[in-house]
């Protein structure tokens, strides 16, 4: 009896290590596939034309091959005219307008999204579920669509004049019309909800009134979730594009996107020049990289304690 | 639960719902209304526009467009393969995650990676990789002796492009999904699987009858979400295409860029009642949609 | 009126000096005689009034480039002499210019503020044509729009239809002179025109800016180019004997005529000499795989309608494509494309022609004049992909359907006929640049000043030179001043066209040293001498708003170019293609 249930277990053993083995080459696989894009972003960014244009593609280089130069044209200065001395790309302009956007706008849209994810997760008035569905109805518009009519009141706020326009106009412009989603309410309405009732009624016994019940039984429990929700906000500022090109008269309010696009195209004969452009585009993607590695840990620890259930 | 609260929850509503119909309700309500203009010229007479009359016929004007056929074609076909194969890939990834606890944070952090990213700046890498001469993709399937396929190019069929656009929609929107569901999968009461255990139920058992199940609501939330995403997809179009919307001219175009490609004009006479009346139209059809899969998920759904 | 004229000459603000501008003009509506300069320094000899007087023989100074037109140079024109406003001015100028060309259009911006110390010119890339039209659009409808702006004539037949551009009549005809007084300015105690001789800008360039309603002048040409064709000469030359054959004129060194493009027909019969019939390249006997590639497939389809006598659309806005000429053009085109004579650069997976063109893959391209350089293999390509090696290029002009304006042909596949009137045509394009009339009367004013300062004859010039667009003014083809185009070399524009015609002459055969800069300028002054004889029938694209039940001109030009593209990828028949484009085009 006990000769087999150690056979038993020695098979056990070994199909767990294959399966996991197998897992293992699943999840190995995948995380090839995530990361090429990447490599490739790089691989190019550090190629010269002819490189690029090679067949069969370059998989690897060495580093006396590199081609710096896209790197460092980047950084070359304006030579003569108004602008003399400043960069031609303003990286640096761009990543700090972009960082400043993404944290206005995060606290924004974490404040809003609590608050209202909290009256819909825990409070009963009249017309909850109507109100959310309309919410939920939002979603499925089109945004485009509301970029005429929302630039019409961007311009009626007075933020939008093409002489004097203020960095803070640009800023709550870029921000306000981005401060509320649906989405992360949502999201966060499934964590809220699963904090039990008797939490609730115990605190009201207490005296604890709703905002304090919010402040500090709610927020810290679903703490991993808000943290989530504000990684995941803050991203969105690097992907803007439309809306900042749109609502800035000036070069230096722009975004990293806008820099991204025309910068490295040939206005004459609509050439792109690859390398500039993946150059730009991995200078762009360094620093969320290199912040999400500094951060990692809690980033990680913050998305896997969200515990979002229906 | 407290009745008389009502006043106190739309406090808490407030600040929302302020910027909400100040920078969504409203242009969604000026939406309907331009769609139903007749010969609108917005910048005539001062910027304050002109027009002579209402009108259902912006309406036909995108029916009868060839293009908004191909678009409604293509929009579905990416909708509604790319959102259930991510949600496949990326349920068994996490389930595969929960399996190997050692390397889960490292395999977590990589899967993580094309959330922490620009799409701009992945769409242009992308469509690098996928250049038929010089591109990574049919390098690869040179090693396999199979000649170039022109993916995004103008001579690529309508089923390479469409491949190309399903490869970069599915790899950017996995880090989402695995996040939710491996927090979701973290959540799963261990006492069900050690249950399960017990009665010596297979991997493939466990998952069908208890991960998914357990998962439900979730998957239920994800699939509503990237549908209602999937459906308006355009960035992916123009970050892969550009403005040629697909290899071949308007190929790739989805219901969003035939919008888009009214808007843009939209200072012609009648161009954004054909933008808000194509925008309409879809709002209508993800509404049709995001209601049968509620109400198909109310009978699945296991709470 | 003389009395107007006193009282208004003391004023110092522009608004006022801008309505007396008008008045002047209708009396003197002679344009002056002045070319391009914007300055002209003080006649030392001449007494300074503060009222409208004459200054004889003003047209003296060194800055002056001599008019090349009929203007009577010889008759004075009364100026009216006022002093130049010097408040602060701020004016917008949005254009799309990336980091490449953006940082000479800085040097002249600087230039010019230096002239004028009050004025400062905030200029801004709105990176592609697309956002900028959008939001200059955008702009009118919330009265928000830049000074000036750069525009194709399609934007500004939109703008115009919100009152929004300013008609620069006014100022063409201006015979207003002011004298600057800002110590300050690199240009202290000069004079300054407002008028400019309308003359000197190259006709048909001028035609694309007055087509608005009211044969008025709302934009000046700035950045023009034209299509070339640049031609695998090597190839030419292997094949000389046969080619002569075909009664096609070429010299021992394979140069094609300069003066009279080849036609359809004889791109028809050079096929079977100069390509393999199987698109690829066969090396051994200097074959391409294809005679000819156009870049871009929407100025394909427009120049050949033109050809053709093919109806497209007019400046009403009517989209007239739906008609037998074109479908047996675009039956024509098919066949051309079944036989290998054109090609599109998609078949490579390319956006241009220029690559494989030289990878010796296609042995003639058309394209872009400002695109030149990207024709021309060199050390820097990666040689194992140079078929042909690196081979030498000559540019020619643009394939015609007719040797002769207006004479009728048949042209054949073998089965079908396709008969039609020829006409000779090339596109020219390329933005142009206007002043919106929302702006102050001072803000227009120097907005004017600084759109005559980037066409005058130098600036046009050194443009032209450095960025390989053209200069659109005739006297800068003539002009005596040179131009520093590196810290070594300098040059006239005139000098710069010499280089090709000097080497043309030669026959390619010219003793340079290695070293000698007129390498470096060589093609672009090929491209610049082609695009000079081109001029004269060049035929610019109607613009348009689109109307209640079609599209505007520039929807319509990409549409006819992707009908190309389907054409060519046998996505659709030419009859299909068609009527896909009617379909998007109207409705």
């Amino acid at each position: 009896m006990a000769e087999v249930f150690v056979k038993n277990e020695k098979v056990y053993k070994t199909q767990k290590f294959i399966s996991n083995l197998l897992i293992f080459i699943f999840l190995g696989f995948v995380a090839l596939v995530v990361l090429v894009p990447f490599y490739w972003m790089l691989l190019t960014s550090l190629k010269n034309t002819t490189m690029i244009e090679q067949v069969p593609p370059i998989f690897f280089l060495k580093p006396a091959d590199w081609e710096i130069e896209n790197y460092r044209s980047l950084f070359y200065l304006v030579p003569s005219g108004p602008r003399r001395g400043e960069p031609l790309f303003p990286f640096f302009t761009y990543m700090r307008n972009t960082i400043v956007v993404s944290i206005v706008s995060t606290v924004g849209t974490v404040l809003t999204t609590v608050l209202a994810a909290f009256a819909f997760a825990r409070l009963n008035f009249k017309g909850r579920d109507v109100l959310f569905a309309i919410l939920i109805a939002t979603m499925m518009i089109p945004g485009e669509i509301f970029i005429l009519t929302n630039f019409l009141t961007i311009n009626k706020l007075g933020w939008y004049d093409i002489m004097n326009q203020t960095f803070m106009d640009v800023l709550l412009a870029m921000t306000l019309p981005f401060m509320t989603s649906v989405f992360y309410v949502f999201y966060l309405r499934q964590t809220f909800k699963q904090i039990p009732n008797e939490l609730y009624y115990a605190a009201k016994v207490d005296g604890t009134t709703d905002f304090q019940y919010l402040l500090k039984i709610m927020i810290p429990i679903a703490l991993p979730t808000i943290i989530t929700i504000t990684i995941l906000n803050s991203m969105g500022a690097w992907n803007a594009y439309i809306w900042p090109a749109m609502i800035t008269t000036k070069d230096e309010f722009r975004l990293v996107s806008n820099g991204l696009r025309g910068a490295f195209t040939d206005s004459g004969t609509g050439r792109t020049d690859f390398g500039q452009q993946m150059a730009s585009a991995v200078l762009v993607t360094l620093p969320l990289l290199l912040m999400f590695f500094v951060f990692r840990k809690q980033i990680m620890r913050g998305v896997s304690r969200s515990g979002i259930k229906g | 639960m407290e009745t008389k609260n009502n006043w106190r929850a739309w406090l808490y509503l407030a600040p929302m719902l302020f910027l909400m119909a100040v920078f969504t309700f409203y242009p969604l309500f000026n939406a309907f209304v331009i769609s139903v203009y007749r010969d609108y010229l917005p910048l005539a007479n001062e910027g304050a526009g002109t027009i002579s009359g209402y009108t259902l016929s912006n309406y036909s004007v995108i029916f009868n467009n060839q293009l908004f056929w191909q678009a409604v074609l293509n929009t579905f076909v990416l909708a509604f393969v790319s959102v259930p194969v991510s949600i496949i890939i990326s349920l068994f990834i996490s389930v595969g995650l929960k399996s190997i606890p050692k390397l889960k944070g490292f395999f977590q952090s990589i899967f993580f990676l094309p959330y922490v990213t620009n799409s701009i700046a992945v769409g242009m890498a992308f469509a690098v990789m996928f250049h038929r001469n010089h591109g990574l993709f049919n390098a690869i399937l040179s090693w396999f002796g199979i000649s170039a396929i022109d993916w995004i190019g103008g001579t690529a069929t309508w089923w390479a492009q469409m491949g190309a656009l399903m490869i970069f929609t599915i790899w950017e929107s996995l880090a989402f999904k695995i996040l939710v569901f491996t927090s979701g999968l973290q959540n799963i009461d261990k006492q069900y699987y050690d249950a399960a255990r017990i009665d010596a139920a297979s991997k493939w058992t466990i998952f069908k009858r208890i991960t998914v199940p357990l998962l439900s609501p979730l998957i239920m939330y994800i699939s509503i979400t990237s549908l209602i995403g999937a459906l308006k997809a355009y960035n992916s179009v123009i970050g892969l295409f550009g403005e040629r919307l697909g290899g071949q001219p308007y190929s790739m175009i989805t219901i969003v860029a035939f919008v888009y490609k009214y808007r843009s004009d939209f200072a012609f006479q009648g161009y954004y009642s054909y933008a808000a009346a194509g925008a309409i139209i879809l709002f209508f059809i993800t509404l049709l949609f995001s209601a049968m899969q509620t109400m198909v998920a109310k009978r699945r759904v296991h709470y | 009126m003389k009395k107007l004229l006193i009282g208004l000459t003391t004023f110092l603000f522009a608004f006022a000096i801008i309505g007396c501008v008008d008045v002047v003009t209708t009396e003197t509506a002679a344009p002056t005689t002045t070319a391009a300069p914007t300055t002209t320094a003080a006649p030392t000899t001449t007494v300074v009034t503060t009222q409208g007087t004459t200054l004889p023989g003003e047209t003296t100074t060194v800055t002056e480039a001599p008019t090349t037109t009929a203007a009577p140079t010889t008759t004075a024109v009364p100026k009216v002499l006022m002093d130049l406003p010097d408040d602060p001015v701020e004016i917008v100028f949005w254009h799309i210019y990336g980091v490449d060309k953006s940082a000479l259009l800085d040097t002249m911006i600087d230039e010019f503020e230096a002239m004028f110390p009050n004025v400062t010119i905030t200029s801004t890339s709105q990176s592609d044509y697309n956002t900028l039209r959008e939001k200059i659009n955008l702009g009118i409808s919330v009265n928000q729009v830049p000074t000036m702006a750069l525009g194709y004539p399609d934007h500004y037949a939109a703008y115009i239809t919100a009152n929004a551009v300013a008609k620069l009549d006014t100022y063409i005809n201006s015979n207003v002179r002011y004298e600057v007084l800002d110590s300050q300015s690199t240009i202290f105690g000069q004079f300054v025109d407002v008028g400019l001789d309308i003359e000197d800008f190259v006709p048909g360039y001028l035609a694309e800016n007055n087509q608005y309603i009211g044969g008025f002048y709302y934009s000046l040409p700035y950045s023009k180019s034209t299509e070339t064709m640049a031609v695998n000469r090597m190839v030419l030359k292997h094949h000389v004997t046969a080619i002569r054959a075909l009664g096609i004129e070429i010299s021992d060194e394979g140069f094609l005529s300069h003066d009279n493009p080849l036609t359809f027909q004889q791109l028809q019969d050079l096929t079977p000499i100069l390509t393999s019939g199987t698109g690829t390249t066969n090396v051994g006997e200097k074959k391409c795989g294809y005679l000819l590639n156009y870049d871009s497939s929407g100025n394909m389809y427009i120049n050949m309608s033109r050809q053709f006598n093919a109806p497209y659309t007019n400046s009403l806005g009517e989209i007239l494509i739906d008609n037998a000429t074109t479908l047996s053009m675009l039956n024509y085109i098919n066949a051309m494309f079944n036989a290998k004579t054109f090609v599109l650069p998609i078949i490579w997976g390319q956006s241009y022609g220029s690559l494989n063109f030289k990878y010796g893959d296609v042995c003639m391209t058309v394209g872009s004049t400002a695109g030149v350089g990207y024709n021309i293999p060199s050390l820097a390509d990666t040689q194992a992909n140079l078929k042909f090696g690196i081979f030498d290029v000559d540019f020619v002009g643009v394939p015609q359907s007719v040797a002769e304006h207006n004479t009728p042909v048949t042209l054949t596949d073998g089965t079908n006929n396709y008969s039609f009137t020829g006409s000779l045509s090339a596109v020219q394009q390329g933005p142009n640049i206007g002043i919106f009339s929302r702006a102050t009367a001072n803000e227009k004013l120097f907005a004017w000043l600084f759109i005559k300062y980037l066409t005058n004859t130098d600036n046009t010039a050194r443009w032209a030179m450095d960025t390989g667009y053209l200069p659109v003014r005739l006297s800068a083809y003539t002009s005596e001043v040179g131009i520093p185009l590196t810290t070594t070399f300098t040059t006239t524009y005139a000098d710069f066209l010499e280089i090709a015609q000097e080497y043309w002459e030669a026959d390619g055969i010219v003793d340079w040293e290695v070293t000698d800069e007129r390498w470096d300028y060589l093609h672009s002054s090929m491209v610049a001498n082609v695009a000079r004889a081109q001029t004269q029938y060049y035929q610019y694209d109607p613009a348009f708003a689109a109307g209640a039940r079609s599209a505007g001109s520039a929807q319509a030009r990409v549409e006819a170019g992707y009908c190309l593209e389907f054409i060519f990828n046998k996505t659709r028949t030419p009859s299909a293609a068609l009527s896909f484009m009617k379909n998007q085009l109207t409705w």
